[in-house]
């Protein structure tokens, strides 16, 4: 094992953890204000955060495997959303340049990984101590297997968690070594892409918006899914505020993403295009784009709505209108201002929420 | 009317550092040599003639159009005029060089596509059409620039230390190029270098 190697990484995830919280304090006095009963309520859960992986050594087998896979994926997500920042491009070039064996590098993923789930780790001893003190039934019968059961899963979502870095290096390689086809150079120089192509599409696919564009199409295909389990009602123990609050909270979320994404893009070509005898028609173009996944995951429910179920104008309408409304709210203050974002965030969901309960009503 | 390149009274500072405190000067058709220290305002004042930054007070005037410190950006007519070669990479990477070359050279007007072609394959940029920015070598990206510069016809070329990077047969190139279009006059010229450009200089400004 590198003795020099794990100490580095494990600064760098100091670094990115320090940046989260100083992103998250600016934004926990409105936070705590719009929804401090529900986040003190939610503290009480944190209990039950190793329940899964407990309870399904009580399952049949395949409901069992379900939970315990599902909990240990979930667990393991913040690793792959953080990936790069955890490790970034001239991060994973300059590791492949220094003499490490792949065991090195290996093991100071599974650090870093395992110090982001630590908490996780604390959580788990919580609900450990939490069960053994009420020794509920259930529980008594499946110890000792579901402590294996417990450990195994964090353990589990560790190995995921460092998968996902050594995938980030590995894909920084692969990305080195793509090689384009060849065409004659007049084929080539005789293309004139435009704003829109050249600025805005192609750097979802190539560049700096591709965190964007992969989150905008995952969320998406996750708000269409949710607007058909709630115009469908396939579960009606969930009351449609439900399916209305989680569908306003991915779309408003997805927006606020997709535009701190796209603001930083836009930031990074703004000198360039002031000296270019361009319009800055791209701006708007930008603004389009960071508005286009609530306008499409609206379109989807109105429709849904109008297809499937008995609706009245007015609650529609007021629906698609701030739908419409909100990202223009969003994108009209810059993400860097967080206490004004984060106060758009609570109010445009809160609102959506309530408009989208009245559909149904 | 001989071509002449106006700075008047240029104000500007970033936050309290001032850089130019009512810098005046002029420029004919020709190559101008920026000279100066590190951190003296070189690239700031090409940056500011191409419109990347705007000036707190003063003004800019070629050929009829004007840049002042009232607009809030620069006129497209003057933009239309100018070409800047930063000495930094294209901020597009993910843009091949061939799709880069194509996306600049369309937003100028009367651009003439086989002088783009002409320049792009003297700098020996033939093979790395197809090359992503982000794969390109250094060479390469500042040649992508380069190539823009030379093939772009604008009366304003603002150069970036042109020279650094380049193998010796691009630079070469550049040299000859600019030392022909110094001789026919059609072009105010204004290069930032810390080696002297073996070109004929006709005016030297000394920053700082």
């Amino acid at each position: 094992m590198n003795t020099t190697l794990i100490p580095v990484r494990l600064e760098r995830t100091r670094e990115v953890l320090l940046e989260l919280l100083r992103s998250v304090r600016s934004a926990l006095p409105i936070v705590m204000g719009v929804a401090g009963p529900i986040f003190v309520a939610s503290l009480a859960l944190l209990a039950w955060a190793g329940v899964p992986p407990m309870k399904a050594v009580t399952l049949p087998w395949r409901s069992g495997v379900a939970v315990w896979t599902l909990q240990a994926v979930i667990a393991a997500w913040p690793l792959w959303a953080l990936r790069r920042r955890l490790l970034p491009e001239a991060w994973c070039v300059q590791l492949r340049c220094l003499p490490l064996t792949a065991r090195a590098l290996w093991w100071s993923d599974v650090a870093v990984s395992a110090v982001l789930l630590a908490p996780l780790a604390g959580l788990y001893l919580l609900s450990v101590a939490v069960f053994a003190f009420k020794h509920p039934a259930w529980w008594v019968r499946a110890m000792p297997w579901a402590l294996v059961s417990l450990a195994a899963s964090w353990c589990t979502s560790c190995a995921l968690g460092a998968a996902a870095l050594a995938w980030q290096r590995r894909g920084v390689a692969v990305r080195a070594h793509r090689v384009a086809r060849a065409q004659a150079p007049e084929a080539l120089l005789a293309r004139r892409p435009g704003q829109a192509a050249a600025l805005l599409w192609w750097p979802g696919w190539r560049g700096t918006l591709v965190p964007g564009f992969v989150a905008m199409i995952v969320g998406l295909v996750s708000a269409s899914a949710l607007a058909l389990a709630w115009t469908l009602g396939p579960w009606p123990v969930v009351p449609g505020a439900a399916w209305a609050f989680m569908f306003s909270v991915l779309v408003v979320t997805l927006t606020e993403r997709l535009q701190r994404t796209m603001e930083s893009h836009v930031d990074g070509l703004a000198p360039w295009m002031a000296a270019l005898p361009a319009s800055a028609g791209w701006r708007g173009g930008a603004r389009a784009m960071v508005a286009a996944p609530m306008a499409v995951a609206g379109a989807i429910v109105l429709l849904l709505a109008m297809a499937l179920r008995p609706w009245r104008v007015l609650p529609l309408a007021a629906f698609g209108v701030m739908m419409l409304a909100t990202p223009w709210l969003l994108t009209s203050v810059r993400s860097s201002n967080r206490q004004a974002h984060v106060g758009l965030w609570a109010v445009t969901t809160g609102l959506l929420t309530a408009l989208g309960s009245e559909l149904w009503n | 009317m001989e071509l002449t390149l106006r700075i008047d009274q240029l104000v500007f500072a970033y936050g309290q550092r001032w850089l130019f405190e009512g810098f005046s000067a002029q420029a004919g058709a020709g190559v101008t040599w920026v000279q100066g220290a590190n951190g003296c305002g070189k690239s700031t004042l090409l940056r500011l003639l191409a419109g990347a930054l705007v000036p707190r007070h003063g003004s800019f005037e070629l050929a009829g159009q004007r840049f002042s410190a009232d607009d809030r950006s620069a006129p497209l007519a003057w933009r239309q005029q100018t070409f800047w070669c930063l000495s930094d990479p294209p901020p597009t990477p993910w843009l091949t060089i061939a799709e880069c070359l194509g996306f600049v050279s369309g937003t100028y007007a009367g651009v003439d596509a086989a002088r783009v072609r002409e320049h792009a394959l003297a700098l020996g940029l033939e093979k790395a059409l197809a090359t992503p920015l982000r794969e390109a070598s250094l060479g390469q990206q500042r040649k992508t620039l380069l190539a823009l510069a030379l093939a772009l016809p604008v009366r304003l070329l603002l150069l970036d230390e042109p020279f650094n990077a380049l193998d010796v047969a691009s630079a070469r190139h550049l040299t000859e190029t600019l030392a022909a279009r110094a001789a026919q006059g059609g072009q105010v010229i204004l290069l930032t270098s810390h080696v002297e450009p073996h070109v004929p200089v006709r005016d030297t400004w000394l920053l700082g």
